[in-house]
């Protein structure tokens, strides 16, 4: 039984007809872009990294060679007691982005010491740079400093003394973004549409309304930042993209529209930090430049698609509420939740008009200068 | 069908080369189509197994080192129709003793002597799809029981107990098939 159904292991030649051809072909070019979007995830995902890497060599040549190192040689001051800023006899201190501490550079010892009396106390900060006769500290070791502060009842005869507080004010600072975001389309058909022989306005929107579904785009961002104080200001350039998934069952056709656009957008908001974690909610505008503005449609009549193209240029709206978290006094991680929405329509094409909005997760880091 | 083809075809297949691909197509053509007959009728599905069979083969061409080319795009057309089997569910129908007794019809043939290979591969289209799956890596393509075991994630017994049920099947076919050829040279000598 079994020899006689080996001799089907054997195959005879035959050429593949058309229809496996054209088939294959379909198949190989579906393949071949696949793996080009995959080269090009790896690609962004390299610069992405090369980024961060180049933002901590940047960071560590920048940073003031007597800074310490937290872990391995914590600064320990010395402190005798602190001069009290206020005449009530209460503290004065109070939470500020960055405190400098005079001191006596003989009292700046990186090796466990023993205090010289009963009037000093000893203090372990994270030393942001230590100048000839200041020290800089991260604002979260105040709190430590007002606890000893507490402690430490001798008459204010300093040694350390507390400079008035100065907090810096400005700063410039650049970052990189990315994220994804769910494409959200609405269109609108004209009632003058009724009046064309063989077209219905009430048909097309119900074939349009089933057949488009909302889809999903990459976001990037290479974005710059100023601080005033509370406010912010953002700009740089970004990377989006506007369309959707398309299945036209009665004409059995699909795929999907992807209008990809860089823009240049303009933020402002407000900043309210606690510690290394700050809110900023933002809102702007931003000018669109179209890298690919073509897309495909069902026809009005309903027997085929049509092609449109969208606006080469075009304004947007932004809302985002950035969330931030200061890893050190250089690195910021930010994770945005972002609204964008169309100005106007992108697609106005006499029986197409479509408008978007956007709803995304950025998620990426702020370098300080 | 024993050609092979050249490590430069193959090396521009792989390097995304549209014209050495559609060469390298036709010629893992005959292969391809002769294995996916065996397991599907329709036309449709025999394409599909092909020519997604015939996309890994260029995925993964690279990795192709010794040996018969086409004995390894059998192996991956083997593969790739135990993993549309898994996709389509019906993966579970091969632990179902009870899947062999479907009877999905006769095939009329007309000599009780020799058969054609059109025949015989109709004749397979007409088992249950485990025990077509399981008789075509067994009698056909010449996996053994253990292979095969290990390939389907069944047990030896149960590969075993497909093939017999495939072999009773087929016997049932061609007694019927010589039947036919018997009464229909009654019927001329009348």
């Amino acid at each position: 039984m079994d020899q006689l159904f080996e001799s089907l292991a054997e195959a005879r030649f035959e050429t593949p007809p058309a229809s496996f051809l054209k088939d294959v072909e379909a198949r190989l070019n579906a393949q071949q872009k696949k793996q080009t979007k995959t080269l090009a995830i790896w690609w962004v995902w390299s610069v992405f990294g090369a980024v961060i890497c180049l933002g901590i060599l940047v960071y560590k040549s920048t940073k003031p060679k007597e800074a310490l190192d937290s872990h391995s040689n914590a600064t320990k001051v010395a402190v005798r007691t602190w001069k009290k800023k206020s005449t009530n006899g209460t503290s004065a201190l109070s939470i500020q982005s960055r405190y400098v501490f005079q001191i006596e550079p003989q009292r700046l010892i990186k090796s466990d010491s023993i205090v010289n009396s009963a009037a000093e106390s000893i203090l372990e900060v994270k030393a942001l740079a230590i100048h000839e006769n200041s020290i800089e500290i991260n604002p979260a070791d105040t709190a430590e400093l007002i606890q000893i502060e507490h402690q430490v009842s001798i008459p204010s005869t300093t040694t350390i003394a507390l400079n008035t507080p100065s907090p810096k004010l400005t700063n410039h600072a650049f970052g990189i973004q990315f994220g994804v975001s769910a494409i959200h389309s609405s269109f609108s058909v004209p009632d003058i549409m009724n009046n064309i022989p063989g077209y219905s306005a009430k048909d097309y929107r119900e074939i349009r309304s089933i057949g488009e579904r909302q889809t999903t785009s990459w976001d990037f961002n290479l974005r710059y930042q100023y601080t005033k104080g509370l406010w912010q200001f953002q700009t740089g350039l970004q990377y989006l993209e506007w369309g959707e998934q398309l299945q036209y069952d009665v004409i059995s056709v699909e795929g999907i529209n992807r209008y990809k656009y860089v823009q240049i957008p303009i933020l402002v908001g407000c900043r309210l930090m606690d510690r290394k974690v700050g809110i900023s909610p933002m809102a702007g505008v931003a000018f669109a430049s179209g890298l690919k503005i073509n897309g495909t449609y069902i026809q009005p009549s309903n027997n085929g698609v049509t092609l449109v193209n969208a606006k080469a240029r075009n304004w947007n709206a932004l809302a985002q509420i950035e969330l931030s978290y200061n890893v050190n006094s250089k690195i910021t991680f930010t994770l945005t939740p972002i609204y964008r929405q169309t100005l106007g329509r992108l697609i106005e094409d006499e029986l197409i008009m479509n408008r978007y909005s956007s709803i995304g997760l950025l998620t990426g880091f702020f370098f300080k200068l | 069908m024993n050609q092979e083809p050249h490590a430069d075809q193959l090396k521009a297949a792989g390097a995304g080369d549209r014209r050495a691909q559609m060469a390298l197509y036709e010629l893992c053509y005959p292969v391809l189509i002769n294995v996916a007959r065996r397991y599907y009728q329709n036309q449709e599905d025999q394409m599909t197994i092909v020519n997604n069979a015939f996309v890994k083969v260029i995925q993964f061409v690279d990795t192709y080192k010794k040996g018969r080319f086409l004995s390894w795009v059998k192996q991956i057309i083997a593969n790739e129709i135990i993993d549309e089997y898994r996709r389509n569910k019906r993966y579970h129908e091969l632990y179902r003793f009870d899947a062999q007794v479907e009877d999905r019809g006769t095939f009329d043939f007309q000599t009780d002597a020799i058969f054609t290979q059109e025949q015989l591969q109709q004749m397979l289209l007409c088992l249950s799809e485990p025990a077509r799956l399981v008789f075509n890596l067994f009698a056909i393509e010449g996996y053994s029981h253990k292979e095969i075991a290990k390939m389907l994630g069944v047990t030896e017994e149960t590969s075993k107990w497909h093939t017999k049920m495939a072999r009773k099947k087929l016997r049932e076919l061609i007694e019927h098939s010589h039947e036919q050829a018997k009464q229909r040279s009654i019927g001329s000598a009348i």
